[in-house]
């Protein structure tokens, strides 16, 4: 999270109703950057000697002296903020919950009648902080799309979205969508969970199509037809109104073309994968090529190679040509020997086809494929 | 002589509930949620939390076991103006992610992250009968935890000269039954189609391997399929999970089959229509029969009976809109997104429209 500025813009003390002097003054204290503590200090014998009989745990406390956020929404029944009361020798003190908010209004209210153990009208007074908006960050923008072709299959399953700083989480299905050759969009192509499938910094989604309009002989797609069909053209529309974590929209909208091809039921086979091997000795990429793309994500990770001693040799993983080709260049130098390529079943096209096993099983073809991760060989000389 | 017989029954109690510690093995201190999601309610007042980004789950115990959840009604209109307004930010950055009826006092849980971005904050947030609403304190409680064994082998992400991993699992659903809490997840690359039975009280990790679902459609192609939403049911025969995939069929498969390491294919029991997409379930018994209630995004909410719960071969045939069982769209109930049982007479369900979010008790239709 940024670290916004710790500045009060404006700060306003009003004291309303008073029909006598004053006991308590409100005031703040910024502890850090984005936190506060407001106080309640006593500034009459009375109010000293009603100060040393308070308990924090007492109800009517939190009742007398609350700190509320100003919001248009703001009825009478809104609770105040969640934090901790403290009562030392010098004051009341009360520390949010949460760090306050920038470019949002505070306001600390002491409602002295209703302090334990006063009686009388003795008034209210009301404290008010504004927070600094927080300063303008480059707008985010949609730095990549996977699978990169302009070719995908009908049988399309997943998507990576790749954002050049964290997004906004929570309604990303409604700024995404697919339209027909005619620019219309394609009703609910994709499926909508609760909790999206992003990374841990926010800065990549994965939409996965509806997969009952991806599998065979499901209603969804018996009814209202599969999403992507063979042979005609599409455009995934990114919208631009779609703000990252820090509230601010996209630099642009973004927007794919592509033209849907056959459906993918082909299985990755390592065995058809092309192996360039690099020379001992240097740092050398190792190079691999499939016949068809793979899926993005997975490539980055899964693939592991392990040297003639079984340790894993470390490096850096890039991937191009659509997803056809994997390099690896190590963080040392290659040594002499047989090498392996570790390759989990679970690594898939992006139609769901797996190492393993395709996305759709045929059941009347046999019993059910033994899932194995495979090894390719390759020596370095 | 009161007293010692209520000691005794206790203890009978607590032998007869098994091999169970007395204390669930739950420990004080800070469970340091990193994100709070799917919320179930098990043994009396402990209620599991799913922190899909600190990949595991949690038990806490909420201490909150007074109240009479028979009589409980849970209210709340402008919910999620009034939530923003504790958690000092605008409704438009607070997500209430999951609800959980305590049966044990009648109190409602929320999961709610405060913020939007990947730094959102979790929150457990507690409504009572009286329309209240408190944070459950995390900072010193009874709790344990159960890692996940998803955890990425490389941490390392972004531009880093190591192979990044950026795979996670995020939770659709979760419930407990028979000291077990079942949960459903789906991953942000692999298909995964894992479900986890993870026994309670929770062993040191979880290192048991998951639950592979299956689909087979019409009896000639198989694939896998995640669990959008599920529910527990024990109608006195065997132990079930009836759970709606992702790919919209409604299946039951039996608990005994939810073993480590199993491949298992639900039965069919419904396909309950298109452009649709179940969100939450419960069931209930009402005048001595059984029946499910759905919350979904197209359909409304639908009381769906159970007396054809065990067809012979499940659905395999071509199917018009509605087929197997049958159901009923309940007229009034619109926008509910989340549902929970509150008592055996009423359920207490959280509806979002139009950027708002309400909390509401019904009685069971």
């Amino acid at each position: 999270m940024n670290r916004m500025q710790w500045l009060i813009g404006f700060v306003a003390l009003v004291m309303v109703g008073c029909e006598s002097k004053p006991m308590f003054s409100l005031g703040y204290l910024a502890v850090e950057n984005d936190r506060a503590v407001f106080s309640a200090r006593p500034l009459t014998p009375e109010a000293v000697v009603l100060l040393k009989s308070m308990s924090a745990d007492e109800p009517a406390l939190a009742e007398a002296f609350r700190v509320i956020v100003r919001s248009k929404e703001r009825s009478s029944d809104t609770p105040a903020l969640l934090g901790t009361y403290r009562v030392t020798e010098a004051a009341v003190l009360f520390e949010p919950r949460f760090p306050l908010e920038p470019g949002a209004t505070y306001e600390a209210m002491l409602d002295q009648s209703r302090l334990p153990g006063v009686e009388g009208n003795l008034g209210v007074y009301r404290l008010s902080i504004a927070t600094e908006p927080a300063p303008p960050s480059p707008r985010a923008t949609v730095k990549a799309v996977y699978p990169t072709s302009d070719a995908l299959p009908e049988n399309l399953l997943r998507l990576y979205i790749h954002f050049s700083a964290p997004m906004s989480q929570g309604d990303s299905y409604g700024h995404i969508h697919i339209l027909n050759e005619r620019g219309q969009k394609i009703e609910l192509p994709f499926l909508e969970l609760p909790e999206e499938l992003w990374n841990d910094d926010g800065t990549r989604l994965t939409i996965l199509f509806d997969p009952g309009r991806v599998k065979q002989g499901l209603k969804p797609r018996e009814e209202d037809g599969a999403v992507l069909e063979a042979g005609k053209q599409y455009k995934l529309m990114i919208d631009a109104d779609w703000r990252d974590a820090s509230g601010r929209p996209l630099k642009a909208s973004h927007w794919k073309a592509f033209k849907a091809t056959a459906a993918d039921v082909t299985q990755p086979d390592p065995d058809k994968w092309e192996v360039k091997v690099p020379p001992t000795g240097l740092r050398r990429a190792l190079e691999i090529r499939f016949p068809d793309g793979l899926d993005h994500g997975m490539l980055e990770h899964v693939i592991k190679i392990v040297n003639a001693d079984g340790q894993r040799v470390r490096g850096k993983v890039s991937i191009g040509e659509s997803e056809t080709q994997w390099t690896f260049i190590p963080d040392e130098a290659w040594r002499a020997g047989l090498h392996t390529i570790n390759v989990p079943h679970t690594l898939e096209d992006c139609a769901g086809n797996s190492v393993g096993r395709p996305f759709e099983v045929d059941l009347n073809a046999g019993p059910r494929q033994e899932l194995r991760d495979r090894a390719l060989v390759f020596e370095v000389k | 002589m009161i007293r010692t017989a209520t000691i005794l029954s206790i203890a009978i109690l607590l032998a007869a509930s098994g091999p169970a510690f007395a204390d669930n093995g739950l420990k004080e201190g800070a469970p340091g949620l990193k994100s709070a999601g799917s919320l179930t309610f098990g043994p009396t007042g402990i209620l599991f939390v799913a922190d899909t980004k600190g990949a595991a789950i949690f038990a806490i115990d909420t201490g909150d076991i007074s109240g009479d959840a028979s009589s409980a009604k849970v209210n709340v209109d402008k919910l999620g103006e009034k939530v923003a307004a504790m958690l000092g930010t605008k409704a438009d950055q607070v997500q209430i992610n999951d609800i959980a009826a305590n049966p044990a006092s009648g109190n409602v849980y929320l999961s709610v992250s405060r913020g939007r971005g990947p730094d959102a904050l979790p929150v457990i947030l507690r409504v009572t009968s009286a329309g209240k609403i408190e944070e459950l304190k995390l900072d010193k409680v009874k709790f344990a935890r159960a890692s996940l064994p998803n955890a990425p082998e490389d941490k390392v992400t972004g531009t880093g000269t190591r192979q990044s991993n950026a795979r996670n699992e995020s939770i659709t659903d979760m419930a407990f039954i028979e000291n077990q809490v079942i949960v459903a997840g789906l991953s942000n690359e692999d298909f995964a189609s894992n479900l986890r039975a993870i026994p309670f009280p929770f062993k040191d990790v979880n290192d048991g391997a998951g639950i592979e679902i299956y689909h087979g459609a019409h009896g000639k192609l198989e694939t896998r399929s995640p669990v959008r939403t599920f529910v527990p049911i024990n109608f006195g025969t065997e132990p079930q999970i009836i759970a709606a995939y992702t790919c919209t069929p409604l299946v039951r498969i039996p608990l005994s089959e939810l073993k480590p390491g199993a491949k298992v294919r639900g039965t069919t029991i419904a396909e309950l229509g298109n452009r649709n997409r179940p969100l939450d379930i419960v069931a209930y018994t009402k005048g001595g029969k059984h029946y499910l209630l759905m919350a979904n995004s197209a359909r409304g909410v639908m009381k769906i009976g159970t007396d054809q719960l065990y067809p012979k071969e499940g659905i395999n045939e071509k199917v018009s809109d509605k087929a197997g069982q049958t159901y009923d769209t309940v007229g009034d109930l619109k926008d509910v997104t989340q549902l929970d049982k509150l008592n055996d007479t009423h359920a207490v369900i959280l509806i979002e429209a139009n950027g708002g979010a309400e909390l509401k008790t019904i009685a069971l239709p």
